[in-house]
């Protein structure tokens, strides 16, 4: 009996439970910085690229495509045009909650109206994923308290 | 003209574990060790022959950080140089490209590149995924590795029915083929009579993508070795020749994967450049073989007619008509692709190996009954990353214009 324990305690294989959970803080830097400011005044400052005009949001202060510097800003949207979409029926975990996300949710690719070359992430609203098609016209829903964050948008719903 | 090299390399040791679910007998440093050896004893030599070796995982899934440093008793490293490549879904690939680059310098003789991912390891892989992406912005919203959105396309293109139908279609064509391959993780033995069955009755992940069509998470390893012509032909009786490899990057933010903001994506930049600079017309007649980096099925049927240069609907039709099956005109994945095994940062290394394993007719029940000569690998990472390799039998192309 004592032989039989020992070898089932030989056998046993063992692994080791970890979960981490660390906080970060990122720096957005000064054009990250602008776009940010803009959605606190509900506004949505793209960067343009002066070679190639094609606009960036969010913005990026530099055109990957022309090699060139894109500091300047212009406003686009806040309407767009969906051209693109995922409905999310998979449980997945938010990385920056850590919390598991309702389903089903989604993720919009928008052509914000006023944009070139250049497409915008976000979110539909729940009650009009069953009407999301490519082509739909959206427009954004804000949040009432503003703090210069993605959650500072809603998400987009359907116009009209 | 294919990029200069200084000198010729070959693959003369291809070791590789079993690709599974989980591995809980073995650690990571014994996983790799496992690969380590088969390859060594593939090749014929010993860890006092291999001059370099390149250690390549994506350290977020196991959150080990410093893999190359921890996992020294596994990978033979020791008093060795040493570098570590993490490059996404490409990291496999970038390996092999990093070991051919390190040889055909001259820099090094024999080099040992050893790709690995022990997913089971990982709390979650879709969560790992998720916070790879851009934390000012993408990071909320990324969904994984899974998106719809290449299949909210195709059936734009070519209508629900017909799309949805060659999706599955690929993806049970790509479970036949990991069905003869003993190494495969998942062999499902599905069968084509399933196809709408499947196509109503499989979990929906996302949008039009099922769990069906989706790739696996697995536990594996794979080590390969690269030597210089002279060695390569001393070591292995079966040296098999890394060609060109070029690697395109279009990962300038989230939204490029989901939006043809450029006419091309980076697989049709990769081997419109790939085979224009040596020489290749008709990449279907060309190649015996193409491994695909071929993270679900959707993306399958899409990112084959970038690949292959082909435009409208001629991919589905040979989807349709089953060209690209063991025997047909171009057999894609004789492996089982990615849907079947996806040891992540060993995925993309299993695409060369399989290809040169294939030029040596030691694939083993899934090898093919055609001669195979010329090979096509590819690798996957990021939003839009690739790498795209040509892989040669014999020593033949040089002076001349294939293809």
């Amino acid at each position: 009996m004592a032989e039989n324990i020992q070898k089932i305690a030989a056998e046993e294989l063992i692994s080791i439970q970890v979960i981490n959970s660390i906080d970060y803080s990122f720096s957005t830097g000064p054009i990250m910085g602008k776009w940010f400011q803009g959605l606190k005044e509900k506004k949505f400052y793209a960067t343009k690229c002066p070679s190639c005009g094609r606009t960036m949001t969010p913005p990026r202060g530099c055109c990957a495509l022309c090699v060139v510097r894109s500091e300047d800003f212009v406003e686009v949207g806040p309407k767009g045009t969906v051209v693109n979409y995922d409905i999310a029926y998979y449980a997945s975990p938010d990385p920056l909650t850590g919390k598991v996300r309702k389903t089903p949710y989604s993720a919009l690719f928008v052509m914000l109206d006023g944009s070139a070359r250049d497409i915008f992430a976000h979110e539909i609203k729940d009650d009009d994923i069953p009407k999301l098609k490519r082509g739909v016209r959206v427009r954004p829903v804000w949040n009432e308290v503003r703090t210069g964050s993605i959650h500072d948008l809603l998400y987009f719903e359907i116009d009209g | 003209m294919s990029q200069k090299k200084n000198r010729n390399v070959g693959i003369a040791g291809i070791g590789m574990t079993e690709i599974s679910s989980h591995k809980e007998n073995q650690n990571q440093p014994e996983m790799i060790n496992e690969a380590v050896r088969a390859a060594l004893a593939d090749a014929g030599i010993a860890l006092r022959d291999i001059d370099c070796v390149i250690h390549g995982n994506m350290e977020l899934f196991e959150m080990v950080h410093q893999p190359d440093m921890w996992h020294v008793i596994g990978t033979g490293a020791l008093e060795k140089p040493s570098f570590r490549i993490t490059t996404g879904g490409t990291t496999g690939m970038t390996l092999i490209a990093a070991a051919d680059n390190l040889v055909a310098s001259g820099m090094y003789d024999i080099v040992m590149a050893i790709g690995f991912n022990k997913l089971q390891e990982a709390g979650s892989t879709t969560g790992g995924i998720t916070n790879m992406a851009d934390a000012l912005w993408y990071r909320h919203l990324q969904t994984g590795a899974l998106t719809s959105t290449s299949a909210n396309v195709t059936i734009e293109e070519i209508g629900e029915e017909r799309a949805r139908r060659a999706a599955m279609k690929y993806r049970i064509m790509m479970d036949k083929h990991a069905c003869l391959n003993e190494r495969a993780h998942r062999r499902l033995g599905l069968e084509y009579d399933q196809i709408e069955n499947l196509m109503k009755n499989s979990p929906p992940l996302i949008g039009e993508l099922r769990l069906i069509h989706m790739c696996s998470q697995s536990d594996g390893a794979c080590a390969m070795i690269l030597a210089s012509e002279e060695k390569a032909k001393k070591i292995s009786k079966k040296p098999v020749w890394i060609r060109d490899h070029i690697a395109i990057h279009r990962e300038e933010t989230a939204s490029n994967a989901y939006f043809p903001i450029l006419s091309e994506n980076s697989h049709r930049v990769a081997a419109r450049k790939l085979f224009a600079r040596n020489g290749i017309t008709n990449p279907i007649e060309y190649f015996d073989v193409f491994e695909m980096y071929d993270p679900s099925a959707w993306w399958g049927i899409e990112w084959l007619r970038d690949f292959l240069l082909l435009d409208g609907d001629q991919v589905i039709k040979m989807v349709e008509d089953g060209e690209f099956d063991l025997d047909g005109k171009l057999p894609v994945n004789p492996s089982g692709g990615v849907t079947a095994s996806n040891p992540i940062s060993a995925t993309a290394m299993l695409k060369p190996a399989e290809v040169a394993l294939q030029m040596r007719g030691d694939a083993g029940r899934h090898q093919l009954k055609r001669e195979v000569k010329h090979g096509l690998a590819s690798g996957f990472g990021g939003v839009m990353w690739t790498e795209l390799m040509i892989l040669e039998k014999d020593l033949d192309w040089q002076g001349d214009n294939n293809g």
